[in-house]
């Protein structure tokens, strides 16, 4: 029961992963709420949530910085937050340079791209926001819930720091930043010849933009680069669950089997998978004095009865606890509305 | 209209997209015409049910028929862009041993976009298809994703980026590339729909037509509040399906209305499972809503 995950103090981080569309944010929320009625203090951290959902926590909006939602009837607390990449970033860059070389960074055109619209930054400052609470953790909450940022991979968000270190580590940046640097010379030849070809290609502007950003952020990538690997070692353990949320439609669920295939191969821990909107027709019926109606309602059990095929399918190949959520058209508007949500985390046949 | 040899599928996250792009690459193929379903996030999904094994960067072809899928990776477009542009494959390969394929394509804004928007248009302008279907990045990021080239061109003003960059913005703007947007009856998914046609229109970037996904259309009414028929919970099992499904057609009636005069619409029903069989009505329903237009 994934009840018992939320209540058990040993899970210190949750991470709710799944692709775009899939309810992944509202149920991220849901989770955190009923974590926190269970006892536990939580802080969730969720990327671009509807407007809605900082409504219905009764929030006028969700800050980069935790903010608590009032829950007069919760055992434990909710806090929460949403990302803010750019500002999670631009704090970093000034507290790692300090305001005067931070202040040219911000400034520099190359970083302003970066920081905005460059694919993995948001994965990225998700796990360096994830490292900041973290270090308060023990003091503030016992459990973080983090909604990962709609990508094709779950391991885009985790493995956001290998990639920006596999980046920062190559060897043709570092001989950009001290090409006099004898331990590369010998190399250099070779380098030499592909800034030249990469300045061809990318035009000289562009590369003199690029080479002062790096020049100036240095000091910032090392330290981000040792953060993240903190970080990503913090999460790569028991005290981490995985749960993906999938629809039971086969195309996200293919999604979702490619996500448990990378947790697991990670090693990490897969706890649950969270099927969401489930049709309600889940009754069969063969009887009705009205034939239209009789007719549609079963048109929608064949669509349950489907769905349910497509998850036993799924189930076979890919084991973890499964959990079951209906559909419901409504968007959630309040906490009641999650906590209904959140009602269906426990069935009450179990 | 011009029958379009470069069509770019988008939609928010969990529209179903992939099989829009799918259906519509399929049934072009059908009919013959040489297809190629180009996959910018690397899904495995359309792969599967096309019955063909996915793999990032290898192109493969589906049985018996003129259509070929790849799933593009931007070092792969670079390598074939040094080539091309070039003649290096050579240095590109040093390049790619150097980690300097990551570099240039992680720092260079835009330049992963363009080379994979470059490939679908040196794709669609060759003469080895009459057709390039691209399953593309969601509507959240479409609009830098099909304006790159702009971006780019304004960054590198001349060189060969700004030469490349330059025949892309071109193939984008002609009349024979077009744009599908998905939706569902989600608010938010419209609301970006409605978002990106607009911009499409200021970009002078031809919409095809738009398709509603899972749309519902249920012509029943709960009537008695009562059915003597049924136990307890058959009788919630069907208030909750029906009050639902009588929602959801209200909505799709709604959606339509709104989109009525800013895209033409083709409505698509729900399918659980998407496999040929439902890849191949849902391509029939689109050419069908499309000669309609």
């Amino acid at each position: 029961m994934i009840e018992n995950l939320l209540k058990d103090i040993h899970t210190e981080v949750i991470v709710v992963c799944g692709t775009g569309g899939v309810g992944k944010t509202t149920l991220s929320a849901t989770l955190a709420l009923r974590a926190a009625e269970l006892g536990r203090r939580v802080c969730l951290i969720t990327i671009d949530p509807a407007e809605r959902l900082a409504d219905a926590m009764g929030l006028d909006e969700l800050g980069n910085s935790p903010r608590r939602v009032h829950l007069p009837l919760a055992k434990g607390t909710l806090d929460a937050l949403m990302l803010d990449a750019k500002s999670t970033f631009d704090s970093l860059i000034i507290a790692t340079l300090g305001v005067e070389d931070g202040t040219k960074v911000l400034a520099n055109n190359f970083y302003r791209n970066i920081s905005t619209s460059l694919a993995g930054t948001q994965e990225y400052m998700a796990m360096e926001k994830l490292a900041q609470l973290r270090e308060d953790q023990h003091n503030t909450w016992d459990l973080i819930v983090v909604d990962t940022p709609p990508s094709r991979s779950a391991l885009d968000f985790l493995n956001a720091p290998e990639r920006m270190n596999r980046f920062l580590g190559s060897k043709l940046l570092r001989a950009l930043i001290s090409p006099q640097n004898p331990v590369t010379r010998i190399f250099n030849v070779g380098v030499n010849a592909i800034v030249a070809l990469l300045s061809k290609i990318l035009s000289s502007t562009v590369l003199s933009e690029l080479k002062d950003f790096v020049v100036l952020a240095a000091d910032v990538f090392d330290t981000f680069a040792e953060r993240s690997n903190r970080t990503y070692e913090s999460i790569a353990n028991n005290k981490t669950a995985f749960v993906i949320v999938s629809t039971p439609r086969s195309d996200a669920l293919q999604e979702a089997a490619f996500f448990a295939e990378q947790i697991r191969a990670d090693g990490l821990r897969l706890s649950h998978f969270i099927m969401n909107r489930i049709s309600r027709a889940d009754m069969p019926i063969e009887v009705l004095s009205d034939k239209a109606l009789l007719a549609a309602y079963q048109k929608e059990h064949a669509k349950y009865r489907a769905q349910l095929e497509n998850i036993r399918e799924f189930s076979k190949h890919h084991t973890a606890d499964v959990v079951l959520i209906s559909e419901s058209i409504a968007q959630v508007q309040d906490v009641d509305d999650l906590r209904l949500l959140a009602a269906q985390l426990s069935p009450n046949w179990g | 209209m011009p029958i379009p040899r470069l069509i770019f599928v988008t939609g928010k996250g969990g529209t179903g997209k992939s099989t829009i792009a799918t259906a519509i690459a399929l049934i072009n193929a059908q009919s013959g015409r040489r297809v190629l379903l180009l996959d910018v996030q690397r899904r495995s999904s359309l792969h599967d049910a096309l019955g063909v094994e996915f793999e990032v960067g290898k192109s493969v072809k589906v049985k018996d028929l003129p259509l070929d899928v790849l799933s593009i990776d931007s070092n792969d477009s670079f390598l074939d862009y040094l080539e091309k542009f070039y003649n290096l494959r050579i240095a590109g390969s040093l390049l790619k041993s150097l980690g300097a394929m990551e570099f240039a394509t992680t720092t260079a804004p835009g330049l992963s976009d363009i080379l994979i928007v470059g490939y679908a248009a040196n794709a669609a302008r060759s003469n080895e298809y009459d057709l390039v279907v691209v399953d593309a990045v969601p509507t959240g990021r479409f609009e830098k994703f099909i304006t790159t080239a702009d971006a780019l061109m304004d960054m590198a003003k001349s060189g060969p980026i700004f030469d490349q960059a330059l025949l892309v913005k071109e193939e984008i703007e002609a009349d024979t590339t077009s744009v599908i947007g998905v939706t569902t009856t989600d608010e938010l998914a419209e609301i970006e729909l409605v978002e990106m046609i607009e911009f499409l229109r200021e970009k002078g970037i031809t919409l095809l037509m738009s398709v509603l996904n899972q749309s519902i259309e249920a012509s029943v009414s709960l009537g008695q509040p009562n059915y003597p028929e049924l136990n307890e919970k058959q009788t919630r099992a069907l208030i909750e399906t029906m009050t639902l499904l009588l929602e959801k057609t209200t909505r799709s009636q709604r959606l339509k209305e709104e989109l009525t005069g800013i895209t033409p619409l083709v409505a698509i029903e729900e399918y659980p499972r998407i496999d040929e069989s439902a890849l191949q009505h849902i391509g029939k329903e689109i050419i069908k809503g499309w000669k309609s237009l």
